[in-house]
């Protein structure tokens, strides 16, 4: 009922904070020093493009979708489902605490992700060395991106990386949780000692695998750094030591939560130890499967500490980095090239597709399934 | 029978206790390998890595002693830093976001649900997407120095830790919260009085996830801090690796050494939450 | 003053590179001199020591009309002024960090310019350089210190003509250019060849004069390694291929089969392949030196820069191949006496080697930021100029770089120059730095590293070298001007 009243002054607040924050996003793109012979936009990038004025950029778009921000905040929806509530005796004190509550994260969150998200998706579009000097060159760096031999060998790399991740340390996490939940002496121990690596960052964990299997290899004459299939296999040892504790942890939880009559009734029925893990406990723990699935898939798509503590991408054949994994791949596309960090950033927004993919398909079949239950 | 059947129970289990003694004896030999590499000389360490230091190859606590001073930047400084970030960075995650939190899931107003949605999206976004741009962006903002880069973190972090947090809020009944209305709290009171210490359980758990997540962090800081006058632990072992003629193995196993203590003495300590924090934030991420 | 560098440009020989020039001349004996500076520091010694600054005070006077020039002893006080610019100083020699924080200290002191000196780790200069420059507080004072840089940071650099320290040089020879543009200046040279522990030799039996061309340095460090144990040390020291140590080789070694290569082809500026004519001399020197040392086979691969240099340092070896500036660390760090101490060419049994000289040449070359606020360009041109006119500026630059090409430089004391020195004077060809032409070069020598490292421990055939050389040159030139 109240939405309707004050509709001019909304929808003002809704363009005034639109220009606003479109006013700041072209500042901030330097879109105005791009605009050749105009005499404004030559003025307004000298008042707003220089490197001092950042911070009143940031304010200008902050402003701005505030201004959105305080409208839209006035736009109540019709609460579904009974929880979700239209208490007016919580929810109106609350909202007006807006500055308070919701403010401060939501800057951040504008500074941190947001505006980098934005300017990153502009950026892969253009030319540029240092960000301010960009080219507009449309999809270009998509086209260049998949031509580039490293590009494709590493995503085809961390594909199969990622599966054989998968495969492995799902398989040991879940023995060891199985065998664990048996009761067995020192349970408390094993399972301390096993999640311990997690704890432990992956640089640290890069060069400390990196001084055993140099330590190893050196006795069969060779070394980490010559062969693809070392780094490939000590990678996969790596992150098995560090993953299968948190995994084993996860499936500890679920294995625990099998309601223990459902068993009892198996063995009562006569149901061997393997026919009633495979029919009875692997049933009820599918959550957690799903969940570790998901959590080694990701983990080990977006792999990168490790991968450059490890081998860096060692042995080098030509410019494709045998060993080297797409995040690493792309950072060194933004990072260490001396031409236009352009298709770099175009990797970036490739790679997120990809992850943003698997997350949804993950999520939806992990949806499915507790429907199911 | 029976009985025959609880024996030969009862001798798998003793087998399996002794398998897994093995096996975690095992999973232990890298960090034994990195301690005791950390008190041999630099030639010994590259080529008998698993031998124990002899009279000949053993070098007391010098390792540990070059390790403090080595690369021009004092160790103690990065832990320092470190732990600044780490701390300063997971309190204000929690404090932030989980005000936000249940704000928006109390307040159903369309920015709210928008709000709440940008937050679920961020969660599938990689760091490489924006870490090119974030860099730039918090470098000219200046949020580049230990004192400010927990805004950073709150800002990449958020999305994450809002989705845990209003999920269990969603949980927690409204009329705990109408009662203290009607008791005459303010939002402020009953956030902190009633709704804040409902939500411990969902606090450690994303607390220890942050923890985990900054602590160890390496790319971030590396791109965002000013790295000519800042430094944390996984920057500083990044830096011993990589110099002209100087690396020096002995002294980077002891920092090694010396960066992994405080974690475990941190697990060790408060194992029982941090095992349930991940347990929970499995389930609920 | 315009007119005198205007003429001074075109006397310049090597119009993009020195190396460039310098290939041209190598044939020509009399004119090797001219184009190597070398002697001419060699003739500037006695009249430094003799008449000191006033020399340099007449000149530098004569030509600005500045009193307040170089000239006077006390030049190094109250000349700069602080006008409230900072310099930001990106250094990429890790060894010399701590004399640069020194001297930054020293005159932050002086003047109360803020002078940050920042030092990227080994192999990360390119994107420590690359992360700093897009930032709001950029360097204003980094290094463009080859062809592949000039090309890359060209357009970021100050044009550096007519600048104060431009007019110390005392020659153009090592500045780089970008058509007319004076992007960067070279502040110092360098030479490398093997290090030699004349005291050690002597102990075996032999003396430096008897290593004349390849088959005799291998002859004696044949006969050194074979009674090693009773002698109590060893040839070489280890030829270790972490990434530490590897540039040795993958940079520095490789250059003698380039530098013949280009030399016989008149190769006068970056080649897209090289043929490889000369790799097998590139494997005769390697093989003398995973041979005859203390360190062999697959336990090169992780051996570090570090075990070499203290090998060398504590008397383990005779040889050492690396350049004049381990000077200070053996010296210094390790006590060596100069006198036991000098460098000979690198020979690796190519016709006429006995005709060689030492590799001169540099990467040390400062540019500075031409996007920095101006007084922060004014002040950084203020220091560079203090850094090399003042007493403390040219004392720590002889001691860590040699011999640099300034009016007001200080003679080294390194006898690593006065080695190089006496080959140019007996009239060697100098070796000039063909390797400055590698193209894409962590990517390429990354390739030949680890090719040599799979040869070198037995798992894989000297071919394989030749070929990551030879292809990756191609591959990578190909893709860094596609």
């Amino acid at each position: 009922m109240k939405t309707k009243r004050f509709l001019p002054v909304k929808i003002l607040g809704c363009v005034a904070g639109g220009a606003l924050l479109l006013f700041g996003l072209l500042a901030s793109l330097n879109v105005f020093s791009h605009v050749k012979g105009n005499a404004t936009a030559e003025k307004l990038a000298d008042l707003f493009e220089s490197d001092t004025g950042a911070w009143v950029r940031a304010s200008i778009m902050l402003l701005g979708l505030l201004l959105i921000a305080l409208v839209l905040n006035n736009v109540d929806l019709k609460a579904k489902g009974g929880n979700t509530l239209n208490s007016r005796l919580v929810r109106t004190p609350i909202k007006r605490m807006f500055p308070l509550f919701l403010l401060p994260t939501f800057a951040a969150f504008c500074i941190g992700f947001l505006y980098p998200f934005v300017k990153g998706l502009f950026l892969s579009f253009t030319q540029f060395k240092l960000t301010r000097n960009w080219e507009w060159n449309g999809l270009q760096n998509y086209s260049t991106i998949f031509q580039d031999k490293g590009f494709t060998h590493a995503f085809w790399y961390t594909a199969l990386f990622t599966v054989a991740s998968l495969v492995v340390i799902n398989v040991l996490a879940f023995a060891v949780a199985y065998a664990l939940t048996r009761g067995i002496r020192g349970s408390n121990v094993f399972r301390t000692v096993f999640f311990m690596p997690n704890l432990i960052g992956g640089i640290v964990l890069g060069y400390i695998w990196s001084t055993i299997f140099e330590g190893i290899l050196i006795n069969f004459d060779t070394s980490l750094v010559l062969e693809s299939k070392f780094g490939f296999w000590g990678l996969l040892i790596l992150m098995a030591w560090q993953q299968i504790g948190y995994m084993m942890i996860i499936y500890i939880a679920g294995i625990q939560a099998v309601p223990e009559d459902i068993i009892e009734a198996a063995k009562i029925d006569g149901a061997s130890a393997w026919k009633t893990l495979w029919h009875v406990t692997i049933p009820n723990v599918m959550p957690s499967i799903t969940i570790c699935t998901f959590l080694t898939l990701t983990n080990s798509f977006k792999l990168f500490d490790q991968n450059v503590a490890l081998t860096g991408g060692r042995p080098f054949d030509g410019d494709v980095h045998t060993t080297e994994m797409l995040a690493l791949n792309i950072y060194r596309a933004l990072y260490e090239t001396k031409k236009s960090r352009g298709p770099g950033q175009a990797k970036a927004v490739v790679f997120f597709v990809l992850v943003a993919v698997i997350s949804i398909v993950q999520l939806s079949a992990t949806r499915k399934k507790e429907v199911q239950q | 029978m029976n009985a025959s059947l609880l024996k030969r129970q009862k001798r798998s289990k003793a087998l399996l206790s002794v398998a897994f003694s093995i096996l975690s004896v095992v999973y232990l030999l890298p960090i034994v390998t990195v301690l005791i590499n950390s008190f041999k000389s630099n030639a010994a360490i590259n080529t008998d890595t698993f031998a124990l230091p002899n009279s000949e190859t053993w070098m007391g606590l010098d390792n540990y002693v070059k390790g403090m001073t080595f690369g021009n930047y004092p160790f103690w400084k990065s832990v320092l830093f470190s732990l600044f970030i780490t701390v300063v960075s997971t309190f204000l995650i929690l404090l932030c976001t989980s005000m936000a939190a249940w704000y928006v899931a109390r307040v159903g107003t369309l920015f709210s649900k928008i709000v709440y949605y940008l937050c679920v999206f961020s969660m599938i976004v990689p760091f490489q997407m924006v870490m090119f741009t974030l860099a730039r962006t918090s470098d000219s903002l200046h949020l580049n120095t230990p004192w400010t880069i927990p805004i950073v973190y709150l800002g990449f972090g958020a999305g994450l830790a809002v989705f845990m947090f209003s999920g269990f809020v969603k949980s927690i009944p409204l009329e705990i919260e109408e009662a203290a209305a009607i008791d005459g709290c303010g939002p402020i009171r009953t956030f902190f009085l009633v709704v804040l210490p409902l939500l411990k359980p969902t606090l450690i758990s994303v607390g220890v996830l942050e923890i985990m997540w900054v602590w160890n962090d390496y790319l971030l800081p590396y791109l965002v801090l000013d790295r000519t006058k800042y430094m944390t632990i996984p920057i500083h072992i990044q830096y011993l690796k990589g110099s002209y003629g100087s690396v020096d193995l002995g002294a980077t196993m002891a920092l090694i050494l010396l960066s992994i203590v405080p974690i475990i003495i941190f697990y060790l300590t408060c194992q029982k939450y941090i095992v349930k924090g991940v347990a929970a934030g499995a389930v609920k991420g | 003053m315009l007119n005198k560098l205007e003429q001074q440009r075109e006397d310049r020989v090597p119009k993009y590179l020195s190396l460039k020039g310098r290939m041209q001349h190598e044939h020509q004996k009399d004119s090797c001199a001219r184009s190597f500076p070398v002697p001419r520091f060699r003739r500037r010694r006695p009249c430094l020591a003799a008449c000191g600054n006033d020399d340099n005070g007449t000149t530098g006077a004569s030509e600005e009309g500045k009193s307040t020039e170089a000239g006077s002893e006390n030049a190094s006080q109250g000349e700069p002024v602080n006008n409230g610019g900072s310099v930001y100083y990106l250094n990429f020699k890790p060894e010399a960090d701590q004399a640069w924080q020194d001297l930054a200290k020293t005159y932050t002191e002086q003047t109360g310019v803020e002078v940050k000196v920042v030092t990227a780790a080994s192999g990360e200069y390119d994107n420590t350089l690359t992360a700093e420059m897009d930032k709001s507080s950029a360097p204003t004072m980094f290094q463009i210190g080859n062809k592949g840089a000039v090309e890359t940071w060209g357009e970021y650099a100050l044009d550096l003509t007519g600048t104060d320290v431009v007019k110390e040089m005392t020659t153009d020879d090592f500045n780089l250019y970008d058509g007319d543009k004076l992007v960067s200046i070279g502040y110092c040279y360098e030479a490398f060849g093997i290090i030699v522990n004349k005291a050690l030799l002597e102990q075996a039996g032999h003396s430096v004069d008897e290593i004349k061309d390849f088959a005799s340095l291998k002859a004696i460090a044949d006969e050194i390694h074979g009674k090693a144990e009773e002698l109590g040390f060893d040839a070489f020291t280890s030829a270790g291929l972490d990434r530490s140590s590897s540039w040795r080789f993958s940079g520095h070694l490789i250059n003698m089969p380039l530098f013949y290569e280009f030399r016989d082809d008149n190769v006068t500026d970056q080649p897209a392949t090289i043929k490889g004519t000369y790799m097998e001399n590139f494997k005769n020197i390697w093989d003398l030196y995973i041979t005859d040392s203390a360190t062999t086979g697959a336990a090169l691969a992780s051996a570090t820069g570090d075990q070499a240099e203290a090998e060398f340092g504590n008397g383990k070896a005779v040889f050492y191949q690396n350049g004049t500036w381990e000077y200070a660390n053996l010296t210094g760090t390790f006590g060596m006496k100069p006198e036991d101490l000098t460098m000979i060419p690198i020979y690796c049994g190519v016709d006429g080697e006995e005709k060689a000289g030492l590799c001169c040449g540099t990467e040390n070359c400062w540019a500075v930021n031409a996007n920095a606020k101006q007084e922060d360009i004014d002040a950084t041109l203020a220091f560079m100029k203090w850094v090399v006119t003042s007493e403390e500026g040219t004392t720590m630059m002889a001691e860590q770089f040699g011999p640099c090409p300034f009016k007001n430089a200080k003679t080294p004391e390194n006898v690593f120059f006065a080695a190089a020195n006496d080959y140019t004077a007996k009239g060697n060809y100098v070796v000039t730095w063909a390797f400055n032409w590698e193209p894409a070069v962590d990517d390429f020598r990354a390739a030949v590293v680890d090719a040599m490292t799979k040869y070198t421990a037995g798992q894989g055939e000297w071919d394989e070298v030749v070929k990551a050389a030879v292809d990756n040159w191609a591959t990578l030139y190909a893709k860094d001007h596609a």
